[in-house]
């Protein structure tokens, strides 16, 4: 029988059958290579049950931002804990992991104004600020800022409003870009001046060298025409012909104001920190050209000489004050003594001529501070009617427009470099290169606006035009929502970081701070 | 794998690539129409209801994928054809990346979800670079080692060449009794002796690519200068010693072959391994954290 090949082949193996289960060299490398990542798999997962499950190393999304620095090992100082006993319902709730690790407390310290508390949000816009890290994202780095959001972020919500709100209104218009759809600021749009204007004022008039009317108008305003306590105030403001020209500064001042010889900043206002412009104030801006004076007057042969008035006194306050004024004059230049019957010899009973003679004092007083009232109040020139509108001697109450933008912040130190004319239009002398004149009482709003934000706050390659007509490229100067616009009513400027409504419910001790329950 | 192997291998290299592209590019267009449809975020969530479903079917595929080890420990059992089992194993490593992708949200995550992304990423590279390895070099060695012997045997089998070699080459040198055959001259036996010990025999026991018979030009000039020096009853002998150097020469290719097909399961294997451990890890944590 012949011997098959197949014999052949396998007789070298004869002495060792399994020689397959021999393994190559590839076949170690992999077996070796294969423990020792299994081996260096399995020491990470012991270390990471064994060491401290809040180890920052394998967990965390990034370090915390600096003000949370303190509570950087410490999630449950933010976030909620959870237990097996939260999931005994719905166990497959605990695929809810965002959901989950979105359940934080951050209302033990942060309180504050209601969210959104003067609109009508609906369900899904309450649910979007339900949550606080929707907007405000930790674990981004020390030198995140919480406050600082992506444009996205707002436009959320901004970019369709009516999505959120539970009536909608038309009114709200999509905005996704602070260069790109940003409605006009409302404030300035719809401010009409001759319903809104509560004071007469023309900057362009002050601003006009001598504050006249015309040009080489007569009587300009000089600092000698000054009263002696304003012209130290003024003296920077004179002209070489002794004429006064007011700039800006002479009324708006970013920090209180210094007055006085001692230069000492007025202990009645806090410093400010310089992004809006101190309220003018009459007694400090205005007063020295405009005193308040009932003006001189004859009664029955008396003079009265002009009577000063104090300011933001009420229509019956300004009566009792001229009132008592012009007693005080009368008892002067006719004292009661005079129309008294001669004693002794005279009637022993007086009371019926001193009653006369008292009506007869008080009709006179009545008569001549009525007279005087209505001549402060309508006079020409220096009476209340010069800067106030009124309807029936009440004085329109004046509106603080220390803040236009009252729905986003604004700072004018930031933006000192710029000449006031550059944003404020009309605010130069009111007289032209041509020698015309152009002013009105009732100025309009003062502001450029949105356009002139845009021409250095909007992405590089953004065309602006400028006023003007001239079109070139932005500024490039960030444009984010939130570098004007802030939140949790934060975009009041009038309710600031200080306010009463941002006082924690209750306040801690520094080592309940660090270690808050 | 996957490929018909009766198309060029360009088109099969080609094809692995556009097949990633496609079975990717579905899961991410799926995804951004939902979330265009309000149905998810975009970028996803890790946690949020896609990236969390992406991740659970990541895992699902990757326990699946993993099982490949155990059912080669167990082939005796014929649980399913090698065939069917790799062809999915290829198409559900090819979904993983996308789905691992939407995960993870586009970002790295902490340290753990980083290093289970990294090593991710390797075994993926590593398995199609060991997809694209196989489309090519199984049909070179097809057409370059016809001869081709079971690696495993391959150390064996060079053992018995060598001794075959030194059989030849001693009946050459010194012919048996029972042949007539006259012995070589003198300097046909130095020129042969020095052949024997200084190439030939070197190159059958330990042989080398480096070895003047690893070439086949430079072989074939050797041989055919000791052809010249023997007489025609030598012959026989020279002319399978000829023949052994070539079959040593396919040898010596397959066995570069064998380790370019088979060394990026020195990254896949072990960093799968690896990776799975902390998957598991990174999946009980962020449960319990996030």
């Amino acid at each position: 029988m012949p011997r098959s090949a197949s014999r052949d082949r396998s007789d070298p193996f004869a002495w060792r059958r399994r020689y397959f289960h021999r393994p190559t060299r590839l076949a170690v490398c992999k077996f070796v290579s294969t423990a020792i990542a299994v081996f260096a798999a399995a020491v990470w997962a012991i270390y990471d049950v064994a060491a401290d499950p809040a180890n920052p190393i394998a967990h965390t999304h990034g370090s915390l931002v600096g003000p949370h620095a303190a509570w950087e090992h410490d999630c449950a100082a933010c976030h909620q804990s959870f237990g097996t006993s939260d999931f005994t319902d719905d166990p497959l709730t605990v695929l809810n992991a965002r959901s989950r690790w979105q359940k934080l407390t951050c209302v033990k310290c942060h309180t504050g104004p209601a969210h959104q508390s003067n609109t009508n949000i609906n369900a899904a816009g309450t649910a979007v600020h339900e949550r606080c890290n929707n907007c405000h994202r930790d674990h981004d780095g020390r030198m995140n800022s919480l406050t600082h959001l992506k444009d996205s972020d707002c436009a959320r919500c901004h970019s369709d409003l009516n999505r959120f709100a539970s009536t909608a209104n038309p009114a709200h218009p999509p905005i996704t870009n602070f260069a790109k759809d940003h409605p006009a600021f409302p404030s300035l749009a719809n401010f009409n001046p001759d319903t809104d204007r509560k004071l007469k004022f023309s900057h362009s008039l002050h601003m006009t060298v001598g504050i006249v009317y015309l040009k080489g108008a007569k009587n300009p305003t000089t600092l000698a025409g000054l009263p002696d306590e304003a012209k130290l105030n003024y003296k920077k403001f004179e002209q070489p012909n002794g004429m006064l020209e007011l700039k800006c500064e002479a009324c708006h001042s970013l920090d209180s104001e210094i007055v006085g010889k001692d230069e000492q900043p007025a202990t009645t206002q806090l410093r400010s920190k310089g992004d809006y412009y101190q309220p003018v104030n009459f007694e400090q801006h205005c007063r020295s050209c405009h005193p308040i004076e009932a003006p001189a007057t004859v009664s029955n042969g008396l003079k009265f000489d002009r009577i000063a008035v104090p300011h933001r006194l009420r229509s019956a306050e300004t009566k009792d004050y001229l009132s008592g004024r012009y007693a005080q004059l009368l008892a002067a230049e006719k004292p009661f003594t005079s129309a008294l019957p001669f004693l002794p010899g005279g009637r022993t009973d007086p009371a019926p001529e001193w009653a006369s003679v008292a009506k007869s004092f008080r009709d006179e007083v009545a008569k001549i501070s009525d007279e005087g009232f209505v001549k402060l109040f309508h006079g020409e020139g220096k009476g209340c009617m010069k800067c106030h509108i009124s309807n029936d001697e009440k004085i329109a109450p004046i509106p603080n427009r220390s803040i236009w933008l009252t729905k986003a912040k604004f700072d004018h130190t930031s933006h000192r470099l710029a000449t006031c004319a550059s944003c404020h239009p009309g605010t130069a002398s009111a007289v032209d290169a041509g020698g015309k004149t152009e002013w009105s009482e009732k100025e309009s709003v003062q502001i450029l606006g949105l356009d002139s934000c845009r021409i250095c706050h909007s992405p590089g390659t953004t065309r602006v035009e400028k006023p003007d007509g001239s079109t070139f490229h932005a500024g490039g100067i960030r444009s984010n929502c939130t570098d004007c616009h802030t939140y949790h009513n934060g975009a009041n400027p009038h309710q600031g970081r200080g306010a009463k409504a941002r006082d924690p419910d209750h306040p801690r001790a520094l080592e309940e701070f660090f270690r808050p329950k | 794998m996957l490929l018909r192997k009766d198309t060029a291998v360009r088109v099969r290299i080609t094809l692995v690539f556009y097949r990633i592209a496609v079975i990717s590019g579905v899961p991410f267009g799926g995804a951004y129409v939902a979330s265009c449809l309000g149905a998810g975020d975009w970028p996803p969530q890790s946690s949020g209801p896609l990236g969390l479903t992406a991740g659970i079917l990541v895992g699902l595929i990757v326990f699946f994928e993993m099982l490949l080890t155990p059912r080669k420990w167990l082939r005796g059992y014929r649980l399913l054809s090698a065939q069917f089992y790799m062809r999915w194993h290829i198409r559900l490593g090819f979904l993983s990346l996308p789905l691992v992708l939407l995960h993870s949200g586009f970002a790295l995550g902490g340290a753990l979800p980083a290093t289970v992304l990294f090593l991710f990423l390797a075994v993926f590279a590593s398995g199609v670079w060991g997809l694209i390895l196989q489309q090519w070099l199984p049909t070179m060695l097809l057409d370059e080692v016809p001869d081709e012997t079971i690696q495993a045997e391959s150390g064996v089998q060079m053992q018995r060449q060598a001794v075959e070699a030194e059989r030849l080459l001693a009946s050459i040198l010194a012919p048996p009794e029972e042949t007539n055959r006259r012995p070589l001259s003198g300097a046909a036996t130095a020129e042969v002796s020095i052949f024997r010990s200084t190439i030939l025999l070197p190159f059958f026991r330990s042989g080398t690519s480096t070895s003047p018979l690893g070439s086949r030009t430079r072989a074939e000039n050797h041989f055919d200068a000791i052809q010249k020096l023997l007489p025609p009853e030598c012959q026989p002998a020279l002319a399978r010693l000829r023949l052994m150097a070539a079959v040593r020469r396919q040898w010596i290719l397959q066995a570069r072959v064998q380790f370019w097909l088979h060394n990026w399961l020195l990254i896949h294997l072990p960093l799968s391994a690896a990776m799975t451990m902390l998957m598991v890890l990174h999946a009980v944590r962020a449960l319990k954290y996030w």
